[in-house]
Parts: structure tokens; C-alpha cells; sequence
């Protein structure tokens, strides 16, 4: 692995990864805020991390990378690379369009999307083109003015909590529940994506899962709390809930900040983009290219989801059936339960 | 190899020499030997000429052979504490060109270079760039062996090591790497020293020169950093950095430099500890302020009016409807206007240049917002960004291009503009790392022992319990760049 970086600068990109995907709801997508939201994030994190373990088994033995024993095995390392750069690149595509729908609905307006995925596209490029340190690094810093944020809008939403709208009732609507699980697990890509970059951390994905899934699933609560109890019945209708949290929190000197929290989650995204970007590079130098050519097929990889989030964005009924595909999280499956086992058969075959 | 017919050496060194008008050449008797006395003129001490070299010379009693004489003065003679044999005429001509007396004694093959340096220098003041309410007032100047001295009385410890070398095959400069032995990375002093000898530069004039060859490329950041303070160097040295000082140059360097240290002012360490967090965080704020100020303005005005609160909306819009250009022209032509006049102060004799800023700042300042050019609400932004960037003094010509960069963006783009301008600037920063230690650290990579003196000053009590540890995890991984 020639570009190398710390457990927790990784754990703390993957955390603001994570957290972009609540940063907006997809058309689509259905949610229930409410006291069942709760339970929802608890038990989607429970999931991912029984997801986790076999990814942690596999890659505990291969330093940390998942193509590490497999690589140079022919058929079998062509077919998991593929596999595996499919979930990436459908991954990348929902990012973009996640970010596009955040942007256009906030500060983007109605200014055309080709504009929005040229400088986003361009921005990426830059990070994929310096490498996975650099970009680590600037997502530890986007991670601290985030928490800082977050500190700020609580502060400032404390006169508008109203308790009384948290009700002792974890389960409102069991039928539904399974349903919003997978869909709240499914939102985890960057499982797969530790498991390929973990390597570059020194192989310490326990503790780099450990941390990533605790930090993130703790924000992610902090933001329902503050959603329930400032919005009450109204969240379940909101796309943007931390926007609306943000527009709502008037801070007497700056008055309007949700201006900065779009920013972050802006910046948030590309950090996502580019993590799975740099995911993909490392699982083509192992299934794939040497050398150099698996730099350039990163740049390609990011071009191209750029380029099929756009897609998406002008025609969205392309994207609504692999939406429901990646709902029930069986990408996600395939990543953590299919691929891992396929390892593990292809290292016993280059071994014998 | 110096012949031993003297006026053949003499011959020799001319040629090599072309004729210099400032190679001194002076014949005399010692101990009834034949001798020549070389110099170069405005290199030496008179005084320290005539009471090391010739009053003792001139003492010699009686006649004695060449071979006696030269056995004299190289051993028995105290000349001078700087004394050493010259065997080669390439040998004599670096002596005399480094202020030394070289003495040859016709018949022998060997002659003696006398340490008798002196030539004007400017006299230690207070720096011009780096100033400080209390501490030393001591800057350094531009001869090396005093900046050396100004270093050496600070820490009289053999911790301290000062190493001279020569670069620059054409001005043959003299530079001294300081370190302190076991503090500093040993593999960081060996990549340093390595970069310094392979120096590819024929002439070496400053530091600034030196500079590019011990940094990682980056278009804006360096990771070297520069002082004119002897007492700013010598903490950086305490802290494990390398210094370098230059002959010629009243600028010390030394590797690696965060990108917090542009934050940290030596005045900090002397006030309490809530001033100097205080102070410093005014100093982030002020580079913020410098670098986005007008941006956002522009992007704010262009894109999102919305998020500007109502009372200071209507304001801003009633100032911008009485001026016949678009946000993002004004902001443009005041920022340039701005470089405009800071670079006219610069160059100009500071009594012009305060003229200058008075015409500039306050008659043209006044006058294009009486005429309507520009809108009042637009040149105090520019005005308050332009302050804030002198705060940071080692930042200023790099808070002058991010800031043009981010008009441009916010005015064309709005708030997505900056944001994704940001982000490439963060990522390009946190790229930057000098011999293997990363620009941005301890704020990322994170270290929570480097933060007790980053954006917070712990007290001295708690920083005189353990040392220094600034680049702490981030130990140098020097092998990776060298390779």
C-alpha cells in the first residue's frame, strides 16, 4: 500500500461520509422520524456491524485489505473486482445525486446540474489525483468544524426543544421496521470501503469500524433528538432535516448559518465520492491494472460516476429500481457476505 | 601545488585571479627571508592585519632559513586563533577571498592563512518583520559568524551544534546547519545536509534561494519556514527543527514549519495563557476573514441575498444601487486596486510610501464612493479583509492570491463556488509535507499532545513539565522522500 494514513484520520472521514447520507432524502426514500427513528439507527448500526464481522475475519489476515490475498487469480479476482466496483460505482452515483438533490433544494437553486457535477467532478478529480493522506486529512478537518457546527446549532435550539414531544414508544410501527432498518443499513457503503482502504491505516479495521460506527451512529441520533423535539410531527415531512435544523437556529450574530452548513455537507460529499473513488483504486491495482494505469482507472471511476449521477439526475426513473435494489441493502449483503467467503477461496487456490 | 619560487606562486594566483583589483599583494622581509602578503582588499581588519601578520613578522630577530621561518609561524607564532596551512594556489586564492592573510615565504612550498576578517556590517537591530512587545529586540543581520554568535549566546549548551559548509559553485557561500543533538531527527539533519550539498545553484544571494530545494513542491504553502528573530530560531532548534543560516542573509531558515506555527507569535509565550489563546484565535479569524471575506460577500450578494439578515440587506442593496458596476467588477477592481497600492508602499522609501497610503487608502478611498463607483458596504469589506491579512505577516502573499481566487469563485459561482474552491484548497494543503512531516499537523493529522500549543498556550507550568514534542507522532519519515 504506498499511500498510508492513521486508524482514527480514517475512522473520523468514514464518520463524515456516513453522516452526508442523512444529509438529504431522496424522492424515494421513506422515513419515519419519530421515537421509531431512533430505534431504526440503533439496530441499522447493530446490522452493520454483524455485516462487518466477516469482512473484519477476512481482511484480519490480509493486512487489512480485502483483494489482498486474491490478487493475480485470474477469472476469479476479475469477477470479485467487478462484483465489488459495480456496488462502488452505483455508491458514487447515489452520492452525487444525494449531494445534487441537497444543493438544489438550498443554495444550488435551479442553476443547471451540468454545473454542479463539473465542479464537484473537479474537486474529486483533484482529491483522488493527491491520494488517500490528503484527502484523510482534509475530511479530520471537515470533521472537526462539523462537530463545531453541531455544537453551535445545539446551543442554539435549546429554547425550541420541547421534550415533551419524546414519548416512551421505540417500535410505532413494527410492520414497517425491518423495511427502514435495511434501508438505514444500506446507507453504510463505507463498510466495504474500510474494508478495501483499511490497509492504508495499518490494518486496524476493528478499531477503525469500532470508531467510525460509534461516532457516526452517535451524530445520527443527536440529530434525530433535535429533529423530534424541535419539529415534532412536522420532521417526518422534512427532505433536508438538518437544513431545516440549520434555517432554524437563529444565532444572534450570524442569524442565517445554514449558509456554512451547506458548505460542510457540500464538502462532506466529495469527501464521500472521493473515499469511494480511492476504494476503487485500490481494488483495481488488485483485480485489474498495475501500477500507474490503477491511478488513471480512479480518475476514470470518478468521471464516470460523476457522469451517472448526472444521468440519474436527468432521468430518474433509471435510477428509481436500482433505488429499491440498494433499499433492501442486498448490494450491501453481496459486498459483506458474497465477496469475503470468494477471498478466502481465491487465497486457498494461490496458495495450492 | 604551491611551487616554492614565490614569484612564480605570485604569477599563478594573478592569472587565476585575472588581475583583480582587489587582491592585495604585498612584499616584504621577514627573519631575512623574502615573504608576500596576500589579501583582498575591504575583506580584512587593518588594525588586525598589522598587529597579527606584520607586527609579529617584523619582530623576528636576526636572519633564519625559509624552512625555519615557515616551521615559526606555523607553530611557534600565535597570529591568530583562525590559522591554517595552504598547500594549493586554488587553496590560497579561497582563503584570501574569505578575508583571510595568506602568508608565502619564497623557497618554501607551503604558506599560512591568517584569520583577520573585518568588513563593515550592519550593526544587530530589531527586526524589521518579525517585531514583539517584550523579549530580545536582537534581529539578525547578514554576516554569518555574527548570526552564529546570536544563536551560540542563547543556548550555551554542546547540545547545540553548528555545522558551516559551502554551497554555490560560483559564490562560494557560507552556511551554517544548527541542530541540537538529541532533539533533532538524526535522518531529517542527514536528508537536509544531503539536499544542501547537492545543491545545484552556482550563486546563492538569500536564504530564499536555499528555500524551494529543502520544501516539497507546492504552489502556495512552504513548509520551510523563515525568521529574522535569533530567539524565534532558537526554540524552533529546541523544538527538533534544522536551521540553516546564510551568509548574506538576515533571514534564518528552518525545516519543517506547520502550518499552525504562522499563528504563533513569540509574545504569546509571555502573556497568560487565556490572552495567547485569545489572541490566536483572533489570528485564525483573521486569516478567514482575509482569505473569504469579500468572497462571500460577493457570492452572498450575487447568489443568496436570502441568507443576508433584512435590515443589512436593504442596506446593502440602497448603496449598490447608486454604483453602475456589477458586485463582483467592484470587489475585483478595489482588490486590485488594494495589491496595487501595498505594493507601491513596499517598494517605495517609506516616507513616499506613507504618502502613498494616505493618497491611496483615504483620498481615492473616499472619492470613488463619493463618485458612485463603488458602494460604501463593498470597500469596507475589501478594507477589513486587507487588515486582517497583514495579521499574519509570514502569510501575506499567499492570503493576497487565495483571496483574489475566492472573489472570483464566490462571484461567479456563490456559496458552491467557495465551497468546492475550500475543499481543494484544504486537500492541497494537507498534502503538503516536508521531509515526511505532514503542514497541517497537530491539527491533522490529529494529536492531542501537539494541541496543548496550537490553537490554546498551556501554562508554563504544565510546558516546562515535559519536552517539546511539536512534531511528536509525526516523526520525520524521511527515507520515503529520499528514496
Amino acid at each position: 500500500m504506498r499511500d498510508k494514513t492513521g486508524a482514527r484520520e480514517l475512522a473520523a472521514a468514514l464518520a463524515v461520509s456516513r453522516i452526508f447520507a442523512e444529509a438529504a432524502s431522496l424522492p424515494d426514500e421513506y422515513h419515519t422520524y419519530g421515537m421509531q427513528r431512533f430505534t431504526v439507527i440503533v439496530l441499522s448500526f447493530a446490522l452493520t456491524a454483524v455485516l462487518f464481522m466477516s469482512l473484519y475475519f477476512v481482511t484480519k489476515r490480509t493486512g487489512g485489505r480485502l483483494f489482498g490475498a486474491v490478487s493475480g487469480n485470474g477469472a476469479l479476482t476479475g469477477f470479485l473486482g467487478a462484483l465489488f466496483s459495480l456496488y462502488l460505482l452505483y455508491s458514487a452515483a447515489e452520492t452525487g445525486l444525494r449531494a445534487h438533490y441537497y444543493t438544489s433544494g438550498t443554495i444550488f437553486d435551479a442553476a443547471p446540474s451540468e454545473y454542479f457535477y463539473l465542479f464537484i467532478g473537479a474537486a474529486l478529480l483533484f482529491a483522488v489525483h493527491k491520494g488517500i493522506r490528503p484527502t484523510v486529512r482534509a475530511a479530520v478537518v471537515t470533521a472537526g468544524l462539523f462537530a463545531l457546527f453541531m455544537l453551535v446549532i445545539s446551543l442554539a435550539l435549546i429554547p425550541d426543544i420541547d421534550l415533551d414531544r419524546l414519548y416512551p414508544s421505540p417500535v410505532d410501527d413494527p410492520d414497517s421496521l425491518p423495511a427502514q432498518v435495511l434501508r438505514e443499513t444500506a446507507r453504510n457503503c463505507e463498510l466495504p470501503v474500510l474494508a478495501v482502504l483499511g490497509g492504508s491505516a495499518g490494518g486496524k479495521n476493528g478499531r477503525t469500524f469500532a470508531a467510525y460506527a460509534a461516532v457516526s451512529c452517535l451524530v445520527l441520533l443527536l440529530m434525530t433528538f433535535l429533529g423530534t423535539t424541535v419539529f415534532g410531527e412536522l420532521v417526518s415531512r422534512l427532505d433536508l432535516p438538518f437544513y431545516s435544523l440549520s434555517s432554524t437556529a437563529d444565532i444572534r450574530v450570524l442569524h442565517r448559518i445554514n449558509g456554512i452548513d451547506v458548505m460542510l455537507w457540500v464538502m462532506a460529499a466529495i469527501i464521500r465520492l472521493a473515499l469511494i473513488s480511492l476504494a476503487f483504486r485500490e481494488t483495481a491495482a488488485a483485480c485489474f491494472a498495475r501500477g500507474k494505469s490503477a491511478d488513471i482507472a480512479a480518475l476514470i471511476f470518478a468521471a464516470v460516476s460523476v457522469g451517472l449521477s448526472e444521468l440519474f439526475t436527468v432521468y430518474p426513473a433509471l435510477f428509481t429500481p436500482v433505488q429499491r435494489l440498494s433499499a433492501a441493502c442486498l448490494p450491501l449483503i453481496a459486498a459483506a457476505v458474497i465477496i469475503p467467503p470468494l477471498t478466502l477461496i481465491g487465497k486457498r487456490r494461490k496458495h495450492s | 601545488m604551491l611551487e616554492k619560487e614565490l614569484t612564480k606562486n605570485i604569477i599563478n594566483i594573478r592569472a587565476v585571479m585575472k588581475n583583480s583589483s582587489d587582491l592585495v599583494v604585498k612584499y616584504a622581509k621577514a627573519g631575512g627571508c623574502d615573504i608576500c602578503v596576500l589579501c583582498c582588499d575591504g575583506q580584512i581588519d587593518a588594525n588586525r592585519t598589522a598587529n597579527l601578520v606584520y607586527r609579529p613578522l617584523s619582530e623576528i630577530d636576526g636572519n633564519v632559513t625559509p624552512e625555519r621561518l615557515a616551521a615559526m609561524i606555523g607553530g611557534e607564532l600565535l597570529l591568530a586563533c583562525d590559522e591554517k596551512p595552504v598547500t594549493t594556489a586554488d587553496e590560497v586564492i579561497g582563503a584570501v577571498l574569505a578575508g583571510f592573510c595568506v602568508i608565502l615565504i619564497d623557497g618554501v612550498g607551503t604558506g599560512y592563512a591568517v584569520g583577520a576578517q573585518g568588513f563593515e556590517t550592519r550593526a544587530v537591530a530589531q527586526p524589521e518583520n518579525h517585531r514583539n512587545i517584550r523579549g530580545s529586540r536582537e534581529g539578525f543581520v547578514e554576516a554569518l559568524h555574527i548570526n552564529m554568535s546570536l544563536v551560540r549566546r542563547r543556548v550555551k549548551s554542546p547540545e547545540l551544534t553548528l555545522r558551516t559548509m559551502k554551497i554555490g559553485s560560483v559564490s562560494n557561500t557560507e552556511i551554517c546547519i544548527c541542530s541540537m543533538d538529541g532533539r533533532t531527527d538524526r535522518k531529517l539533519l542527514k536528508a537536509v545536509t544531503d539536499r544542501l550539498e547537492r545543491l545545484p545553484l552556482s550563486l546563492v544571494l538569500e536564504s530564499g534561494f536555499v528555500q524551494p530545494f529543502l520544501e516539497e513542491k507546492h504552489p502556495l504553502f512552504s513548509g520551510v519556514g523563515a525568521t529574522e528573530r535569533p530567539d524565534t530560531f532558537v526554540s524552533k532548534l529546541y523544538e527538533g527543527r534544522i536551521g540553516i543560516i546564510i551568509d548574506g542573509s538576515p533571514f534564518a531558515l528552518y525545516v519543517p514549519k506547520l502550518f499552525s506555527e504562522n499563528f504563533i507569535m513569540l509574545d504569546d509565550y509571555v502573556e497568560k495563557p487565556v490572552f495567547a489563546f485569545f489572541i490566536r484565535l483572533i489570528r485564525y479569524a483573521a486569516f478567514f476573514i482575509a482569505i473569504l471575506l469579500p468572497g462571500f460577500y460577493t457570492a452572498l450578494a450575487n447568489f443568496h441575498p436570502e441568507l443576508i439578515p433584512d435590515p443589512l440587506l436593504r442596506n446593502l442593496a440602497a448603496a449598490e444601487a447608486l454604483t453602475p458596476y456589477s458586485v463582483l467588477t467592484e470587489c475585483v477592481i478595489l482588490d486590485i486596486f488594494y495589491e496595487i497600492m501595498r505594493e507601491a508602499g513596499l517598494r517605495l522609501p517609506s516616507n513616499v510610501g506613507h504618502a502613498v497610503s494616505i493618497v491611496g487608502g483615504i483620498v481615492i478611498g473616499d472619492i470613488v464612493v463619493s463618485a458612485g463607483l463603488v458602494g460604501a458596504p463593498m470597500l469596507l469589506t475589501v478594507a477589513i479583509a486587507s487588515i486582517s491579512g497583514y495579521i499574519i505577516s509570514d502569510l501575506n502573499n499567499q492570503i493576497s492570491l487565495l483571496r483574489f481566487g475566492f472573489i472570483l469563485l464566490g462571484g461567479m459561482f456563490g456559496l458552491f463556488g467557495l465551497t468546492t474552491g475550500s475543499f481543494v484548497l484544504l486537500v492541497s494543503v494537507c498534502s503538503l509535507e516536508t521531509c515526511g512531516v505532514p503542514f497541517t499537523a497537530p491539527l491533522s493529522p490529529f494529536s492531542f499532545a501537539g494541541m496543548r500549543d496550537t490553537l490554546f498556550r498551556a501554562d508554563w507550568h504544565e510546558l516546562g513539565k515535559t519536552e517539546p514534542d511539536v512534531l511528536g507522532k509525526n516523526a520525520p519519515e524521511v527515507h520515503r522522500h529520499e528514496g
